[in-house]
């Protein structure tokens, strides 16, 4: 794992943040090993008819770590304070207020219909925490959250390791394994010796594939696999600097070969894509083909963007090698066109301060993630201008067509007419190169052969509780 | 006047015989002979590497076809696992590495010599200001310290450059203090001085010649650890930048893919032992060469 600034769920964006808090918090539903999303804080739930308003029945044998009971109250407060975050809006910008019928019946009410609301309260970005505690310090839980989860925190070394213990009063009963230590091993070679010496049973392989072979051909470890929820990309800024010229990222899109980057980037492990929406969504176009790669019409663009003699760039990526191996081979090919990039490899934190929330960089490389399998989630964020500057929009996409499309798309509940929708906003990223779609591949785990209950998650959504020993 | 004359002539002499013996106690080392054919020959790689290779298509052009090729006739060392090849480039990084290792301890000579003179001739306070300025380099480890500039700077080649000689700038400038104090009271020295002679004249005329043996010793270590220093800066990701052919990035490179393609390790690995080795050697030899107790 990488370190955890935080543990508010309302404060952080990252993927990677949210893995540790699904032991932390309970969500209000939760999924399941097979993927389907179950109730889980729900006792049961009703939408009214214009599907604008979901009635749910909340549990009453819920504690939280401070032993107080988990109340309707502290439900609505959670959602309310989910909804007000800025770090938040992939799974709260449809949702618009969450009130108190009774004592044990909480209604969340929607802008308007949304299919996908329930795969949004499952996020550890809507996690129900203590209005008392909250309210009292909310600085509190960057470090000693309070949760009604599994696992309480019980030790932080910056840098080194986070400790869980079990809740012995969990209302789903005391999670089977006792203590949880994860550790901070940022080389992933060493994480690898680790796992393999013992010192580790569970751990998040190199993404880049380069160490599948070791774990898969050693008869202890077991290699768990399953579609990834996200494809790597070549993102620009569209916002200002070099890339807001159309040329620009034309030429780029059009200098590059996926095939390539694929292979040098993932030992060929994952598959180059065209598409502008990660494919595992149902809703994203099949078969779609990007802009055909010409590398001399690439360099006149260059030329005509007024840089005959070619032009330095900077390229800021996240310091992994996940994004460091594409971004090498990205280089060179760019290269050939007269766009002589450097790389500027920093921490995943700044990446997202500087560049993600900040808007401050040319071009990156970066896999936009989807939470729940739906185009909504792989498009809307990423592209609408009302997700721009601070949101998830970090592109800083700004073309009203593609906003209505999107509106549109959400609010349709004809899967046919939201399929053609989204073709349309997949010709709009190809031909105005947004950004540069290249491969998608699988999320991967490795544990020790003897760990039950272990599998991947297309949305790295880890539930250490089911977690048990042979 | 004209006895002047002779005795500059004869210290000329006097001079050259001096080299000369150097030269003839050091090649009796065998141990430094082979650092030294070794050293050249790594200098003439690292000159002829533009004569056979190109540097965007051989060196870092990407041919994925060939990635991940085992040491065959075609590629003496292998490809890399973007189908680049590993001899080219490691010829390529002994210029890299090499002139790394020169520069640094060219600029930290200069600078360390410099500080080292003034404050051995003119002591007090001069000698304190810039004695305990050093200290404070010298209190922390040269490798924190260097990462440190660098984690500052960010990475690169200048930058590290820079870091690296910061580093080394008190070491030279420690010996050449001590060189200069023993040097300082000594008869000649005073003489010049009687005759008002310049400072400056003495210093580098009188005082550097004789001090200069312990400075090339040091330098020539120096440039095995810089060497070494600047290898392991890009292997932790704080040194050159990709795709510049460092050997020391190599080796970082090549982490993911060793269990499986060790020859990608190997190589840099090789090269880097051999450059490091070649200097310590010489350094050692001139060392004993220059030692006047060896003297017979």
């Amino acid at each position: 794992m990488s370190d955890q600034t935080t543990y508010d769920p309302y404060k952080t964006a990252d993927q990677n943040e949210w893995e540790d808090m699904y032991g932390i918090y309970d969500q209000l539903f939760r999924e399941e090993a097979d993927g389907s999303v179950v109730p889980n804080l729900v006792t049961e739930y009703s939408f009214s008819d214009d599907g604008t308003e979901l009635t749910m029945g909340i549990r009453d044998d819920v504690t939280f770590h401070n032993g107080e009971p988990l109340t309707v109250d502290d439900v609505v407060f959670s959602l309310n304070t989910a909804i007000a975050s800025s770090f938040t809006t992939k799974f709260t910008s449809v949702m618009d207020h969450a009130e108190k019928v009774d004592d044990s019946t909480v209604k969340l009410v929607l802008k308007h219909a949304y299919s996908p609301i329930l795969g949004c309260l499952v996020s550890a970005s809507t996690s129900i925490v203590p209005q008392a505690v909250y309210e009292a310090d909310p600085d509190s839980f960057t470090a000693s959250p309070i949760g009604s989860g599994p696992y309480m925190v019980s030790e932080i070394v910056k840098g080194e390791r986070y400790v869980y213990e079990a809740y012995p009063d969990y209302w789903r009963g005391e999670a089977p394994i006792k203590t949880v230590v994860a550790r901070v091993i940022p080389d992933g070679n060493a994480a690898l010796m680790a796992l393999e010496s013992g010192e580790l049973d569970v751990m998040q392989p190199n993404q880049d594939y380069s160490d599948r072979q070791a774990i898969e051909d050693n008869p202890n470890l077991v290699y768990y696999t399953a579609p990834q929820a996200c494809t790597f990309l070549i993102g620009f800024n569209n916002a200002r600097g070099i890339f807001s010229d159309k040329r620009m990222r034309e030429a780029v899109a059009i200098a590059i070969d996926k095939e390539e980057i694929a292979l040098g980037a993932t030992n060929g492990y994952a598959t180059p894509t065209d598409v502008g929406i990660t494919p595992i969504c149902p809703q994203t176009p099949q078969d779609f083909k990007g802009l055909e790669r010409d590398v001399e019409r690439a360099k006149q663009l260059v030329a005509e963007a007024g840089y005959p003699d070619g032009v330095d760039v900077t390229m800021r990526i996240i310091s992994a090698s996940n994004y460091s191996k594409p971004a090498e081979v990205v280089q060179a090919q760019l290269k050939e066109i007269g766009i002589n990039v450097s790389i500027e490899a920093m921490e995943r934190a700044s990446w997202f301060d500087i560049c993600y929330t900040g808007g401050d960089f040319d071009i990156t490389i970066y896999a936009n993630p989807v939470q729940v399998i739906d185009a909504d989630f792989g498009a809307y964020p990423f592209m609408h201008s009302s997700e721009a500057n601070g949101g998830n929009n970090y592109m800083g996409i700004n073309i009203p067509e593609l906003d209505d499309l999107l509106d549109r798309a959400r609010l349709s509940t004809d899967e046919e007419e939201r399929k053609e929708l989204y073709l349309q906003v997949c010709e709009i990223v190809r031909d105005e190169s947004l950004f540069v779609p290249m491969y998608t591949g699988e999320r991967t785990y490795a544990a020790v052969k003897e760990l039950q209950g272990v599998h991947a998650d297309p949305m790295v959504r880890y539930y250490t509780y089911g977690y048990s020993w042979e | 006047m004209a006895e002047m004359v002779k005795t500059g002539a004869k210290k000329k002499v006097k001079k050259r015989s001096q080299l000369k013996s150097i030269w003839f106690r050091f090649k009796k080392n065998k141990l430094a002979m082979f650092g030294l054919i070794l050293f050249l020959m790594l200098v003439l790689m690292a000159l002829s590497a533009g004569l056979f290779l190109d540097y965007d298509t051989d060196v870092i052009g990407q041919q994925m076809k060939q990635r991940l090729q085992f040491p065959s006739p075609e590629h003496w060392f292998g490809t890399d696992q973007y189908g680049r090849d590993v001899f080219a480039r490691i010829v390529w990084g002994s210029r890299i590495s090499l002139s790394v290792g020169l520069f640094t301890v060219g600029i930290a000579m200069t600078i360390g010599g410099a500080i080292g003179a003034l404050s051995g001739y003119y002591g007090g306070k001069v000698d304190m200001v810039l004695m305990r300025i050093m200290d404070v380099f010298l209190a922390l480890p040269g490798t924190i310290l260097a990462v440190a500039i660098v984690g500052a700077l960010g990475p690169g080649l200048v930058n590290v450059l820079m870091a690296m000689s910061i580093c080394r700038i008190p070491q030279f400038a420690r010996i050449v203090r001590s060189s200069v104090m023993s040097l300082r009271g000594q008869e000649f020295i005073e003489a010049a001085r009687a005759c008002g002679t310049k400072d400056a004249r003495i210093i580098l005329r009188h005082i550097m010649p004789n001090a200069i043996g312990p400075l090339v010793v040091q330098a020539t270590l120096n440039m095995a650890t810089t060497i070494l220093g600047v290898a392991g800066l890009s292997f932790i990701g704080l040194g050159i930048e990709a795709p510049i052919p460092e050997w020391g990035s190599m080796l970082s490179e090549a982490r993911d893919q060793m269990r499986y393609y060790p020859y990608l390790m190997i190589f840099p690995g090789i090269f880097i032992m051999l450059s490091v080795l070649s200097l310590n050697l010489i350094g050692d030899g001139l060392r004993d060469a220059l030692d006047p107790r060896m003297k017979n």
